[in-house]
């Protein structure tokens, strides 16, 4: 069976074929700079050269249609007919209070989607986009819509709210939702398969750290936390984002620097987090040559980086009481050594033990790093959101029923 | 869909519509016979973004994207490739009424051509064009922008207008056509009546300043927003408009002309109500007023 997923965002569009027999993914690539008289079309099939071409692509819809005539293509194609795919699996940035699972799309569900651009008015719209292309396209072929923040419903109200006055969650929907919800449900799958633990009676802590970055305590299989907000500006530093900061620094600031809201939302979005500390950049790497190099504000940003994820790991330790694994996945997370060393190293209270070497060994596979007498895991799984797009659309399809949303 | 909108402006105070078209993606083809005048245009928006940048509004990557997105014309016939052609001349009122009818002679009939005034309207100066009904009135005025159809503007016309302000994150208003339109009056009383307070010595520049800025929770207060218009431009709005409207509640202070006289333009040489230094921030307060008295 053939699963396409589809990735919209404002300007681009990234799709992966995958033939679910094996898991194996037939044909990817990206879309860019939609819009425009020199948008990018970019297509990769396993041992063959990857295709680029430049070209006139002015809407999502002609981007999907080049997808398709692609992968249908007699030469260079990887099946024959658009119908051979049996359903497609949309990225959705948020479901809001909607939807736990992924689901059936259905007009109820663009609806929904729609309902909740104001909570994410970057990427639903973008994310629709994509759903309409299809619809337009081939309306015959089933979808599946996945929400990065379903996996994050089963938090309890205690941990979801937040300690404003309640009516404005009553009106607005103002609470912690949080985000990564894919990744950190495949990560905390796959430690499971690869472990042979039950899901059912661990406790882990799972740490999506790229350029965006979020930590979710998963007990028992559910989230019961994450450091993620209603926005993904809340919790960790990151490449350009702040995280955590005292509420009342943003119209103090707003004042003492005449900005207006869209120049301090830019400022905590964009400006901040490793880039706005260091003065240097958003990349862990620059960030971790500069303080090899002693760079005086790469150390700083980096010490703080390091400083709030033990905070949450700690946090979330107290919030399960204890933990069994902590898994980290994302760019930085499955990459660099000195950054999983540094927040190991102030775990140790737990029981938790590094393996310097197994750390050290650069290999972009799954693995545990902890030593043998550790008494916590400590696994690196590159994450794979796509993939589990793709598995979540197969057994909704399979099942053939739309799953109920919650209200 | 518009997607490449032709450009013609005339001041440099405009520049930030090039900007707030640009920064939506849309493609620019900035015209002016001149290379000089269009690279001081690009210039002037290049200082735009970067004071955006330094209050963290921006990050460079954006400001080069935004950038990519301008194309300096220097053929007036290359304005045919614009889906959408928005003609801002402020100064000249001849060569606004000689370019709109040269415009609708040469580009295709589907091709909206908007006349962008503070003061005056479309039928002004659209008298004798082909095609009337792709011919639309409008003031982009910061956030909020009057859209003011002519006699035969089409509907349509009027809706591709909206959705393109619209999709610039702008309030549209609709206006009939009329001296001065909404904001053009309401601005220029308010700032006419603080200078004639101002010459009639009731209150210092400061406090007219501080009492609609404070009071009513104003960016600038009415001085400083002459400053930043530039006394002379002003100066002619006000004469335009008491002309136009034949009302004397619009005929300029005195003291704007004295100010004039002695050489305070406003802010673009650093010297008006008050003084500025060469990023537009005031330096000292009612500095300029010594000058005068």
């Amino acid at each position: 069976m053939k699963i396409l997923v589809i990735n919209c965002g404002s300007s681009s569009l990234k799709y992966q074929l995958f033939d679910m027999g094996k898991e194996s993914v037939l044909a990817k690539g990206i879309v860019e700079r939609i819009g425009m008289d020199t948008a990018i079309f970019q297509y990769e099939r396993p041992e063959h050269e990857t295709i680029k071409e430049v070209a006139s692509i002015l809407e999502h819809k002609d981007a999907l249609r080049k997808v398709l005539k692609m992968i249908t293509d007699e030469n260079r194609g990887v099946i024959t007919s658009v119908h051979e795919i049996a359903a497609v699996g949309h990225r959705i940035a948020h479901g809001g209070e909607e939807f736990a699972d992924s689901v059936v799309v259905t007009n109820h569900v663009i609806e929904a989607i729609r309902k909740n651009i104001e909570l994410a008015p970057l990427h639903n719209p973008a994310n629709l986009k994509g759903i309409y292309a299809f619809l337009e396209l081939a309306e015959d072929i089933p979808m599946v819509c996945v929400f990065d923040t379903a996996f994050h419903q089963t938090m309890p109200p205690e941990h979801f709210m937040y300690a404003i006055p309640r009516a404005l969650y009553n009106k607005h929907k103002i609470r912690r939702y949080g985000f990564h919800g894919t990744s950190h449900k495949y990560v905390s799958q796959r430690y499971s398969e690869l472990t042979g633990k039950d899901l059912q009676s661990t406790k882990i802590i799972s740490c999506h750290i790229g350029n965006g970055a979020s930590i979710s305590a998963i007990e028992f299989g559910k989230s019961v936390d994450t450091s993620m907000g209603m926005t993904p500006l809340e919790g960790l530093i990151m490449g350009t984002r702040s995280g955590d900061i005292d509420p009342a620094i943003v119209p103090f600031v707003m004042v003492k620097e005449d900005l207006n809201v869209n120049e301090v939302n830019s400022m905590l979005n964009k400006h901040s987090g490793l880039v706005g500390v260091s003065g240097i950049s958003a990349d862990m790497r620059e960030i971790t040559d500069g303080v090899n190099a002693g760079h005086e504000g790469a150390t700083l940003a980096y010490k703080m980086y390091i400083h709030r994820i033990k905070k949450y790991i700690g946090s979330y330790c107290a919030v399960m009481n204890g933990v069994d694994a902590i898994i980290f996945t994302g760019g930085v997370g499955e990459n660099s050594h000195m950054v999983r060393s540094d927040i190991c190293e102030g775990l140790t209270f737990l029981g938790l033990e590094l393996d310097d070497q197994l750390n050290d060994t650069r290999e972009p596979k799954e693995r545990s790093i902890q030593v043998a007498s550790s008494l916590v895991d400590v696994y690196i799984i590159p994450t794979n959101e796509e993939l589990m797009i793709a598995r979540d659309t197969l057994r909704l399809v399979k099942s053939n029923k739309a799953v109920t949303p919650l209200i | 869909m518009i997607r490449k909108v032709g450009l013609i402006i005339d001041r440099l105070t405009d520049c930030w519509i090039v900007e707030a078209l640009a920064e939506r993606d849309y493609d620019i083809i900035l015209y002016d016979p001149s290379i000089e005048i269009l690279e001081q245009e690009k210039r002037q928006v290049e200082i735009d973004l970067d004071k955006r940048i330094a209050k963290w509004a921006l990050t460079e990557s954006e400001k080069k994207v935004i950038l990519s997105h301008i194309k300096l014309e220097t053929d007036f016939y290359k304005l045919q490739e614009a889906d959408f052609i928005l003609e801002s001349i402020k100064s000249q009122p001849e060569l606004k009424r000689e370019i709109l009818l040269k415009l609708d002679q040469m580009i295709p009939k589907e091709t909206i051509i908007a006349s962008n005034s503070s003061i005056l309207s479309l039928s002004n100066f659209a008298e004798g064009a082909k095609h009337p009904e792709r011919m639309i009135g409008v003031h982009f005025f910061y956030n909020v922008v009057e859209i003011v159809p002519g006699k035969n503007t089409s509907p349509e016309t009027f809706e591709t207008l909206s959705q393109l302000v619209k999709s610039l994150d702008k309030k549209d208003i609709y206006v009939q056509e009329s001296p001065g339109f909404v904001t053009t009056r309401l601005r220029l009383q308010l700032m006419n009546e603080a200078i004639n307070i101002l010459s009639e010595g009731i209150a210092s520049a400061e406090d007219i300043e501080e009492s609609m800025k404070i009071g009513l929770g104003m960016k600038e207060g009415p001085l400083e927003m002459v400053d930043g218009f530039g006394l002379k431009y002003i100066l002619r709005l006000m004469e335009q408009l008491s002309l136009e409207l034949g009302e004397q509640k619009f005929t300029p202070s005195p003291l704007l002309k004295t100010y004039i006289d002695a050489g305070c333009f406003g802010k673009k040489n650093g010297k008006g109500f008050f003084e500025y230094d060469e990023n537009g921030q005031r330096i000292k307060q009612e500095a300029s007023l010594e000058v005068v008295r």
